[in-house]
C-alpha cells in the first residue's frame, strides 16, 4: 500500500492539555502536505480547525466525553448541539463506560440512542466502547445495541491508554460485516501497523504519530 | 491533629475509565466510616453516589472537564450545572491551560467568575495542572483564582503527574488565607500527606485514603 493511500484512511489529532494555537497552526501545516481523511480538534479550538482546514478536503473531526468517558448524557447531548451549530463533519464521542462495567446495558442503550437522536443527519457520530477493558461478549452487545440505534461506525479505542490489537477488528468484521464500519485507534505507530488494520477491514486508523508513518 | 482533622482533609477519590458501581459504593462506605469530606467521581458516578450519601455529611465531589479541560466556556458550564442539578456539593474543573499558556488571562478570569457564579455558594476547586505550568503561570492562575473567589485552587488532575511540596508552597503563598490549596496526585501514604500538609496544603485527593488513615492512626497511637 502507498504512503499516499495510507494517508487517506488517517486520522490524527493534537489534544494535549497544554496545546496552544500556536502549536496547533503548526501542526495542521504539516499536515496538509499529505491527503489525510481528518485531523481531530478539541470543542474548544474547532474554530481555529474550521479556518486553517477550510477549501481542502480534511474533515474537521471533535470529541466529546474524551479520553476518560465520565461525562453525562445531557451533557454529550450539548456537545453535539454545539458541534453541529459549528458546521463540523464528525464527533467522536466516549460511551458510558461506567454503566456497562457495572452490567446497566439499559443505561447504555438510553445514552447511545440520545447521542443519535441529537446527531440526526447533521453530523456523523463515532462512537469509543474501549475494547480493551471489555469482553468479546460485550463488544458484540455494545455494536449490536449501536447498530439497532443507527450508529454505524465504531471507533476501538479512544487511543488513550488502551491499544488496539487486529484480532478485534477482524472480530466485529465478522460479526457485522459491512453493516459496522470500523476505525482503529490506540497503538498504530508504523505504515506496517495501520496496514494491518486496513486490511483486516478497518475502514480508518488514528494515529498520534502520522509524520512517523508517512515519513519513516 | 486529630483523626477527624485529617479525614476532614480528604476527598476521597475514584477516578477510574474502567469504574463500576461497587467501586463507587465501596468508596462512599469507606468515606461515611473515616467521615472523609466528599467522594470525587467522574459524573456518571454522581447519582449513584448522591443516593447512598444521603443520611450522611460527606459530600460528593464532581471531576469536570476531565482531565484536559478543552471545552469551551458555555459547554464547561453546562457541565458543572449537569453535576449540580444532579447533586454534586464540591466542584473540580479543569483550567483551560491553553488561556494561560496563551496569555489569555482576561478569558481565564472570566472562566473562574463564571464558574464561582454558577456554581452559587458551593465548594469550587480549579485544577492547574502544575506539572505543566512555569511557576510565573502557576502565580497566574493562583492570583486569578485568589480574586475571583474561587475556593480552592488544586495542584493535579492525577492523570498526568502529581502534587510536588514545591507547588503546594508556592501555591499556598500566593493565595495567602484567602483560598484553600488541595494537593492531588500521587499521595500514596501519611508520610507524603504530612509534608504536603505542612507546605500548606489543606485538602488532599487521594484514592489511598484508608491506607493514609491507617498509617496516621498508628502513627499517632490514636
Amino acid at each position: 500500500m502507498k504512503k499516499h493511500d495510507i494517508a487517506k484512511k488517517m486520522i490524527t489529532s493534537i489534544l494535549d492539555t497544554d496545546t496552544t494555537e500556536q502549536q496547533i497552526i503548526e501542526f495542521v501545516g504539516k499536515c496538509l502536505k499529505y491527503p489525510m481523511y481528518g485531523i481531530v480538534f478539541d470543542l474548544n479550538c474547532i474554530d481555529l480547525g474550521l479556518e486553517l482546514l477550510d477549501g481542502t478536503d480534511c474533515k474537521v473531526i471533535t470529541v466529546s466525553s474524551y479520553p476518560l468517558s465520565g461525562m453525562t448524557t445531557p451533557v454529550k447531548v450539548e456537545h453535539i448541539k454545539y458541534a453541529i451549530s459549528k458546521g463540523i463533519d464528525e464527533i467522536d464521542i466516549g460511551l458510558n463506560y461506567n454503566a456497562f462495567k457495572s452490567g446497566r446495558m439499559g443505561d447504555v442503550r438510553k445514552d447511545i440512542e440520545a447521542i443519535m437522536k441529537a446527531a440526526g443527519d447533521k453530523i456523523k457520530v463515532v462512537l469509543m466502547p474501549q475494547f480493551a477493558i471489555l469482553t468479546n461478549n460485550e463488544k458484540a452487545d455494545i455494536c449490536k445495541i449501536m447498530l439497532e440505534s443507527g450508529a454505524t461506525t465504531v471507533k476501538t479505542s479512544t487511543g488513550w491508554g488502551y491499544n488496539t490489537i487486529v484480532e478485534e477488528v477482524k472480530f466485529i468484521k465478522r460479526l457485522f460485516g459491512d453493516n459496522m464500519a470500523v476505525e482503529v485507534a490506540g497503538g498504530v505507530r508504523t505504515a506496517g501497523e495501520a496496514v494491518e488494520m486496513l486490511e483486516a477491514g478497518a475502514t480508518s486508523f488514528h494515529t498520534s504519530t502520522p509524520f512517523q508513518i508517512l515519513e519513516g | 491533629m486529630t483523626k477527624d482533622q485529617l479525614a476532614q482533609m480528604i476527598d476521597h477519590t475514584y477516578l477510574r475509565m474502567d469504574g463500576n458501581d461497587d467501586g463507587v459504593l465501596r468508596a462512599c462506605y469507606e468515606a461515611m466510616y473515616y467521615n472523609f469530606t466528599s467522594v470525587a467521581l467522574l459524573p456518571t458516578m454522581i447519582p449513584l453516589a448522591v443516593k447512598i450519601l444521603e443520611e450522611s455529611p460527606v459530600k460528593v465531589d464532581a471531576a469536570l472537564s476531565f482531565f484536559r479541560g478543552r471545552y469551551p466556556l458555555e459547554l464547561k458550564m453546562f457541565e458543572v450545572e449537569d453535576s449540580i442539578k444532579m447533586g454534586a456539593e464540591e466542584l473540580d474543573i479543569v483550567i483551560s491551560v491553553n488561556l494561560l499558556k496563551e496569555k489569555k488571562y482576561d478569558l481565564l478570569e472570566k472562566e473562574f467568575s463564571e464558574f464561582v457564579r454558577v456554581a452559587n455558594g458551593l465548594t469550587t476547586k480549579v485544577i492547574l495542572e502544575t506539572c505543566l505550568l512555569t511557576d510565573d503561570e502557576k502565580i497566574t492562575a493562583c492570583k486569578i483564582a485568589r480574586d475571583t473567589g474561587v475556593s480552592f485552587v488544586k495542584t493535579s488532575t492525577g492523570f498526568k503527574s502529581g502534587a510536588t511540596v514545591h507547588d503546594v508552597a508556592l501555591m499556598r503563598k500566593t493565595v495567602g488565607d484567602v483560598c484553600g490549596v488541595k494537593a492531588s496526585g500521587g499521595i500514596r501514604n501519611w508520610k507524603q500527606a504530612k509534608v504536603l500538609i505542612d507546605a500548606g496544603a489543606n485538602r488532599l485527593g487521594v484514592s489511598a485514603g484508608v491506607s493514609i488513615m491507617k498509617e496516621f492512626l498508628k502513627e499517632t497511637g490514636q
